[in-house]
């Protein structure tokens, strides 16, 4: 055969060959589109999100399930722009963010203030805990600034070192809501004593890596997941909720995360800084992303215990469901 | 046009060229289902089988080969200005509702509350784009000369591709680098030594040290070119005369080269103003002017890095991404323009 000739039918060979090869591929993956649910959104919710898809898609092979994080308010932008089938986000959303969308509750969370384990007045702070009034001064208002100011004791003069969040994230908003019931996340000013880090992962990073600062982060980012116990370097702040200048029984429960979630189910940690942490998306919840859903807030619910996150009580559930239609 | 007789074979190059695109448009109408794309692709694979049989004059071949080379270029053009009008078109709606004067000069920038002044966050731009000019500049030059004068030729063979390599790391190495090592430095050793107790190492210091260092390599080759390009007899006249080595770097070395460094520290600056992820990384996020070197900032890069993934959330924020982002351009283009000028102005006045 003349080399032209072979060349040629090699060439439409492959041709034909690929073709076929592609269209039978495009078909294949066409369908697996349609089968895929995405979500995007709060760091909060990204560790029992991932136990549920992993536990969600054991049952429905064919299903998959991509699970992202960037912070609720990427999850929200997100979920609006179409992005995404669902957003998790950790905050109650206002007036013009809830235009067009739809979002339940799905799982309580809880927001904590950190410190690092080498902070010059632990040991005081640990004993009598902080009340709303000195979490102001430090996170708000910048009447105290040192760590001696805090404890009474003048001679000890570090400074404090705060840190928020630059994202828009339930937890800063949870946290500012917990100082004080009208602020939003905005409230948190823009002054040189503040540094704002991207992310509750670089929050827990930077305080853990400094003595003198304090933050605020989701409890699964200050508990470590295999110890249940602190992560290395990092303590959370006991809440004096009644304010009464000591810690109560009742108001130590920072040992394991498992005192917490049992706090949160108990109420012994008021709402805030636990709170609801929701799914959204753009218009209602039909499909695949509807039964998913369905299934979190009834078999899902008994995987959240165990991940550090507290189930919604039937009540709530009840209510759920039906703002989901079914 | 004439045609060729009907003997003429198909040649081999466009046959399988044809073939080629007859391919693609099979593709595209099985693949991705667009029948445009399938007539488009059959007509061209036509065009080039007809090409065979008709012959055109050189002149005309020629004629076509320009437009096409024109319309390219236009493209270009027409790209640089359909940006300008994207970003502009994004803005109007932040223009309607806010006053320019709001908008650049005031500090409070607070989405929720609809304030968006910038100011603060262009002054906190020029400080980091100056200081780290300020610590780069001095130390690119004279590494430049050392290269260039005083290092032997096997050490200067040995440094260049290190420094060539700096330059091509991408900037979000960098800035993974500044958060793990500058930050922590910062915070415990760099400010306490300046008396700043406060610091989380998130601050315009890092940033401007971070740029410093992703400027280096690019003021270093260019200053090592310029003064490469330095003739011998201008400095074997210098040392003639009895001047020392490093008199003759100082006078006759850096005034001959002098629109050579004046260039690369321009491109420096274009470095240091636009870099975005590695400034976002460090930088703490807080547009304010800082009243130390030590306290957080915001620059024009860095917010728009910062703000992009909730511009969904609210309205407004969108369209003030989007002026930032205008601001952004033109002042890279005032830069370029004003750098061209002082260029051409500086090579008339070095002249040698």
């Amino acid at each position: 055969m003349k080399t032209t000739h072979k060349k040629i039918i090699t060439l439409v060979t492959a041709m034909v060959l690929l073709t076929v090869g592609l269209v039978s591929l495009s078909g294949c993956t066409s369908q697996q589109q349609t089968n895929t649910i995405k979500i995007s959104g709060a760091y909060s919710l990204y560790p029992m999100m991932v136990v549920w898809a992993t536990a969600y898609q054991k049952n429905h092979t064919g299903l998959r399930i991509d699970v992202t994080t960037g912070g609720a308010g990427k999850g929200l932008s997100d979920a609006k722009g179409g992005k995404v089938d669902l957003g998790m986000v950790s905050f109650t959303l206002n007036a013009t963010e809830a235009q067009g969308m739809n979002a339940v509750a799905v799982v309580t969370d809880a927001v904590l203030a950190e410190i690092n384990s080498a902070n010059p007045v632990l040991a005081n702070i640990t004993s009598t805990g902080l009340t709303r009034q000195q979490l102001n001064g430090i996170f708000i208002d910048h009447t105290i600034t040192t760590w001696g100011e805090l404890v009474g004791n003048p001679s000890i003069t570090s400074p404090i070192k705060v840190y928020s969040r630059s994202d828009r994230c339930g937890a800063a908003e949870t946290w500012v809501r917990y100082l004080n019931a009208s602020f939003t996340q905005d409230n948190f000013p823009t002054a040189e004593w503040l540094t704002k880090v991207k992310g509750d992962d670089l929050m827990s990073k930077s305080i853990s890596g400094d003595p003198l600062g304090i933050g605020y982060s989701n409890v699964n980012y200050i508990y470590s997941n295999a110890t249940m116990q602190p992560k290395t370097g990092l303590i959370p702040v006991p809440l004096d909720i009644n304010g009464n200048g000591a810690l109560d029984a009742t108001e130590n429960f920072y040992g394991t995360r498992s005192n917490i979630v049992d706090a949160e189910i108990s109420g012994a940690l008021p709402s805030p800084p636990a709170r609801l942490v929701y799914l959204v998306t753009l218009g209602n919840f039909t499909g695949l992303t509807k039964d998913f859903v369905h299934w979190i807030l009834t078999d899902g619910q008994q995987l959240t215990i165990a991940n550090g996150y507290a189930p919604l009580s039937s009540d709530l559930v009840a209510e759920q469901l039906q703002i989901l239609g079914v | 046009m004439r045609f060729n007789k009907a003997s003429t074979v198909v040649k081999r190059k466009s046959f399988f060229t044809a073939l080629l695109i007859l391919f693609l448009s099979l593709l595209s109408l099985l693949v991705l289902h667009n029948t445009l794309f399938f007539f488009v692709f059959i007509i061209i694979a036509v065009i080039i089988i007809s090409l065979d049989f008709i012959a055109i004059s050189r002149q005309l071949f020629d004629a076509i080969g320009t437009k096409a080379i024109m319309s390219i270029t236009i493209f270009i053009v027409v790209l640089f200005f359909f940006l300008i009008i994207v970003l502009l078109n994004g803005s109007f709606f932040l223009l309607e509702n806010q006053s320019i004067g709001d908008l650049l000069f005031s500090s409070t920038w607070k989405p929720f509350s609809n304030k968006f002044g910038l100011f603060a966050v262009i002054i906190d731009t020029l400080l980091v784009t100056a200081i780290s000019l300020v610590i780069a500049i001095p130390v690119s030059l004279f590494t430049a000369i050392y290269i260039t004068e005083y290092a032997p030729a096997r050490v200067r063979s040995t440094i260049r591709p290190f420094i060539d390599v700096l330059a091509g790391v991408p900037s979000v190495v960098f800035g993974l680098c500044a958060l793990l090592v500058f930050v922590p430095v910062v915070r415990d050793v760099i400010a306490p030594f300046f008396g700043a107790n406060i610091s989380s190492g998130f601050c315009v210091f890092t940033a401007s040290l971070i740029l410093s260092i992703m400027v280096f390599p690019i003021i270093i080759s260019l200053c090592i070119e310029s003064f490469s390009s330095v003739p011998l007899a201008l400095k074997e006249a210098s040392l003639s005369l009895g001047a020392t080595k490093w008199e003759t770097v100082k006078k006759v070395l850096f005034r001959a080269s002098g629109p050579g460094v004046l260039s690369a520290i321009f491109l420096g600056f274009g470095r240091a103003f636009g870099e975005t992820i590695a400034v976002a990384m460090v930088i703490g996020n807080q547009e304010l002017i800082p009243s130390s070197l030590f306290g957080p900032g915001q620059t024009l890069a860095s917010l728009i890095a910062n703000n992009y993934v909730e511009i969904n959330s609210i309205p407004l924020l969108e369209s003030a991404i989007i002026f930032v982002a205008l601001i952004l351009f033109l002042v890279v283009l005032v830069f370029n323009l004003g750098a061209y000028l002082i260029m051409k102005k500086a090579s008339q006045r070095w002249k040698y």
